[in-house]
């Protein structure tokens, strides 16, 4: 187990130089001179000279990603062209809504999911599983922005329980914090359900009939204790993986649900600076993403190692 | 049976969109550009089926239309995609030097999440349609060219290839007349996945306002001009949702379908087959 | 202690009704062994599961007979009553040890489970206590520390004696066993049937074995049933079936062993053509697609058991003496084959 976490953590470290890679030569691939690009048509030649040797944009471009690489290991991403404040402090200021906004998302992917698996299950044999097959299916084919429409439809104009937009911080107390973070979350956690639902089913039935699962039905022991114990073991294994998946599309949908419940959040910052061109925080954002989405799956699989003893006595 | 009948129907309802898509100009009866002030958001009647929007223009032409860059983006992205997967895949899962590069460059795009990745791009090239395919394409064909390697290295010490090799047959014959062959069936379902999946994501490129131009009717930028009147006109919402629902539907469900086809067990073989890699990693990994 | 009366056990499936177990009758006295032999498809599994109902149903279903344990028919019992007779009264061993237990849980919460279902009173101390008796029983070597290893930490015969302490858990009156020694290497076989014997003496327990290898029921059966298609077609003590075989395809089985007492013009004969389709059976005789002492009257009669001595029976129409001179022509007939 300890060798696994070493080398796991390891493996880490190429896939994030690739990403910095990809992260760097984003502003490289704009058509174009990017600091004219960012100063718009109108600007002199000094303040476009100006910016460049700011950005560094003067140097070979071998010379500006070790740059850009030995800054990123100092904990350094720049500065905002928009508001001057470091990249770091931008984000930084940013994080707690999406945060919030994720972790809440992803208890209600559970909440919801793993009842719904167990029931459809234990239902097997019914008509409920080609209909929850359907569903699943049906879930994600909707998008997820006109599902918050649809939402926003139904609760800003129909019954108006929840609002629509805004955001509290927690330090406001939780209550303000849960009443304004409930509809988004809960449409960012809907896009996921189906498709984490329909993997713990899937790992559901594979394991329903495998032969420890007779085992314990020849020692006596009720269907739903087969069900709830020893065939959720062992689906829950695999799903952990899911979890990495479903996170992926967590911090994608973030960005719209943000932009769309107008929650100040990383997701929203990101919208913001592409339309303000501020290149600094497009690359410290989508770095920042990437690495907590590696971080997490790199989590996810070592909880898979921990709740598998085949891998972790091993 | 029932699984048969909605494969045919949602291929039928498929055909049918592009049809009714490419032939728009010949049957729609009031022109979808045609802009009359006078008629602003009016709710749907018997001469506009889906209402019009807030130019006076007619919502159920407009929507109809709109497939038009929805499927040409999801065709390119999902062909360009299976092709450079394809390729990188069947080289990565054959040739082991170029397997270590490669894997490692795949992982990194993939440590992205895919609209995110697709986002950025399409920030620093620009929203134009080539733009947003070429975003897309970076963003999904990591997935297949995964799952391609691993079909690859599956099948890459079963006999008849070990057999070809020995007759002497080079690489490209290999890898064309055995290896492609056999890896086809998840290539064809993952490739109807991201058909699906990147419809779903121009419009939300073009619902974000970084997508398609806002002057082309896009089912996104539809949806992007309907967010502040949701209140007042419900049906600019709807209708242009309900559109891109069906469409995705329609191949999420082909693309099941071929799956079953293909194999009726494939959820469960490919999870086994998943277990199996991973332990299999870890004794590799050596163990205490 | 427990009778089987004309069972019929079939499975509802796509393709058709597959009649797997088709009139069935058969007793097993408290404390004796029987062994169950059939090629696969036979039905012998299916009807092992039945007996505590363990098939999955749908597929299967009962369209007759009746399985009185104890008295009482286990058909009839409410799902209540049968989950106390599973492991309590009835417990099973099955074939495959390496996938019988789950790998989430160590064995020693394996074997606690099916003490727990059946004694919710006993104090933990009392439980472990148990776990660690049971593992010395079934010769676990330093059962203390094994307790909280998980499945893959042991070996195939070690996993095989891990599920029979599970099954012994509750001093069960009648143990089934599922091709217990199929998966295993054959020292380890002999180590498992032995360690059942022992068991059987210490604990009392009757035992169904299950097996298509008529060698592993030879030193262990009081009686053995040979199954065909879903029937019996011959029962008897082990000398009857060995040495005085009364149904072709039990000689079939016989001659299928390998073994070091017989002419070696007679070994290790593989019976021609593939089990039956118990979809659709062939006319007549189930074996005579496959019989090579078929008769025209074959195809047209099953034959039912007749008796061939003191509780042996078997289902042919060639009588004993009828069965000794076609076995000889045909040994004749091969050697000479053999020779030219």
């Amino acid at each position: 187990m300890l060798q696994y976490t070493i080398r796991r953590f390891i493996s880490v470290i190429p896939v994030m130089f690739i990403v910095s890679v990809i992260v760097f030569l984003l502003v490289h691939l704009t058509p174009g001179n990017p600091a004219y690009l960012i100063l718009g048509e109108d600007s002199s030649q000094e303040s476009i000279k100006q910016l460049e040797q700011q950005l560094g944009l003067d140097k070979p471009i071998v010379v500006q990603f070790f740059d850009w690489i030995k800054n990123i290991l100092t904990g350094d991403l720049g500065q905002s062209i928009y508001s001057s404040e470091p990249v770091t402090q931008v984000i930084f200021d940013r994080f707690g809504p999406t945060f919030s906004l994720m972790l809440l998302s992803l208890i209600f992917i559970l909440v919801i999911s793993i009842p719904i698996a167990i029931f459809v299950v234990a239902m097997r044999k019914t008509i409920l599983d080609p209909i929850f097959l359907t569903i699943s299916l049906l879930g994600v084919s909707i998008p997820e922005f006109w599902f918050a429409i649809l939402l926003v439809l139904a609760f800003g104009v129909t019954f108006p329980i929840f609002p629509v937009a805004g955001y509290a911080p927690i330090a406001e107390g939780v209550f303000s914090w849960l009443y304004y973070l409930i509809l988004p979350a809960f449409v960012l956690a809907a896009v996921e359900v189906g498709l984490i639902a329909r993997m713990l089913r899937d790992g559901m039935l594979e394991s329903i009939n495998q032969d420890y699962t007779r085992t314990v039905r020849a020692k006596g022991v009720r269907e739903s204790t087969v069900l709830m114990k020893h065939v959720f073991a062992n689906a829950l294994i695999p799903t952990t993986t899911v979890v990495g998946t479903a996170v992926a599309g967590l911090l994608g949908g973030t960005v719209i649900i943000e932009t769309l419940f107008t929650i100040p959040g990383i997701g929203q910052l990101l919208i913001d600076s592409i339309y303000r061109r501020d290149y600094p925080v497009i690359q410290g954002v989508v770095l920042i993403i990437s690495a907590i989405y590696v971080l997490i799956n790199l989590l996810v699989d070592l909880l898979y190692a921990f709740l598998d003893p085949r891998i972790r006595y091993d | 049976m029932f699984k048969k009948k909605r494969n045919i129907l949602a291929l039928s309802l498929l055909l049918l969109i592009s049809l009714a898509t490419t032939t728009a100009s010949l049957w729609l009866p009031l022109s979808p550009a045609y802009i009359d002030p006078s008629q602003r958001l009016l709710s749907p009647s018997e001469t506009y089926w889906f209402g019009t929007d807030d130019f006076g223009r007619d919502l159920f032409g407009r929507t109809i239309v709109a497939a038009r860059v929805s499927l040409l983006v999801g065709v390119v992205v999902s062909l360009v995609s299976t092709v450079l997967g394809t390729i990188v895949g069947l080289v990565s899962g054959y040739y082991k030097k170029a397997d270590f590069i490669l894997m490692r460059i795949i992982d990194g795009m993939l440590a992205f999440p895919a609209l995110l990745l697709a986002l950025s791009l399409v920030a620093a090239l620009g929203g134009s349609i080539t733009n947003i395919i070429i975003a897309l394409t970076f963003a999904f064909f990591p997935v297949m060219t995964r799952i391609v390697r691993s079909a690859v290295l599956q099948i890459n010490h079963l006999q008849y290839i070990e057999a070809a090799k020995t007759t002497g047959a080079s690489d490209i014959v290999i890898l064309l007349r055995y290896m492609l062959p056999n890896v086809l069936s998840p290539i064809i379902v993952q490739g109807t996945f991201i058909f699906a999946k990147a419809i779903l994501a121009e419009a939300a490129l073009s619902f974000l306002g970084v997508g398609v131009n806002p002057s082309i009717p896009t089912w996104g930028n539809m949806l992007q001009e309907s967010q502040i009147y949701v209140t007042i006109a419900p049906w600019f919402s709807i209708f242009p949702g309900i559109a891109i629902v069906i469409t995705v539907l329609t191949l999420n469900i082909l693309g099941d379908g071929i799956r079953d086809a293909f194999d009726p067990h494939s959820t469960n073989r490919k999870k086994k087959r998943f277990l199996r890699r991973r332990n299999q990693d870890v004794t590799l990994n050596g163990g205490s | 202690m427990l009778e089987v009366n004309d069972l019929k056990v079939h499975l509802d499936t796509d393709s058709g009704i597959v009649k797997a177990v088709d009139g069935v009758s058969f007793t097993v006295e408290a404390g004796k062994t029987i062994g169950i032999v059939g090629e696969s498809g036979s039905g012998k599994s299916v009807l092992a599961m039945s007996l505590t109902q363990l098939n999955p149903q749908p597929p299967a279903f009962y369209p007759q007979g009746e399985i009185l344990f104890e008295g009482k028919n286990v058909l009839k019992r409410t799902k209540k009553d049968l989950r106390k007779i599973r492991g309590n009264d009835i417990a099973m061993i099955f074939q495959d040890p390496m996938s019988s237990l789950n790998p989430v849980f160590n064995i020693g919460d394996q074997i606690k489970e099916a003490i727990r279902t059946h004694d919710k009173k006993m104090s933990r101390q009392d439980v472990e206590k148990k776990v660690i008796e049971l593992l010395t029983d079934v010769g676990i070597p330093d059962p203390k520390r094994r307790i909280n290893d998980y499945p893959h930490q042991f070996s195939g015969g070690m996993r095989q004696r891990v599920l029979i302490a599970i099954a012994l858990a509750c001093k069960p009156k009648l143990l089934i066993a599922d091709e217990p020694t199929t998966a295993l290497d054959v020292t380890i076989q002999a180590q498992i049937l032995e360690l059942m014997k022992d068991i059987q003496k210490k604990y009392g327990t009757a035992i169904i074995i299950i097996t298509h290898d008529l060698g592993v029921v030879a030193n262990i059966a009081d009686k053995i049933l040979v199954m065909y298609a879903g029937r019996i077609v011959e029962e008897g003590s082990v000398h009857d079936i060995f040495y005085r075989t009364s149904m072709p395809y039990t000689w079939s089985l016989l001659r299928s062993l390998p073994r070091l007492d017989i002419d070696e013009s007679e070994r290790l004969l593989t019976i021609k053509g593939q089990p039956p389709d118990l979809i659709h059976p062939p006319e007549g005789c189930k074996f005579n697609p496959r019989c090579p002492f078929v008769s025209p009257e074959c195809l047209k009669m099953d034959p039912p058991l007749t008796e061939r001595g003191s509780n042996h029976r078997a289902a042919c129409i060639l009588s004993n003496e009828q069965f000794e001179e076609a076995k000889q022509a045909l040994i004749i007939a091969e050697r000479k084959g053999v020779h030219s």
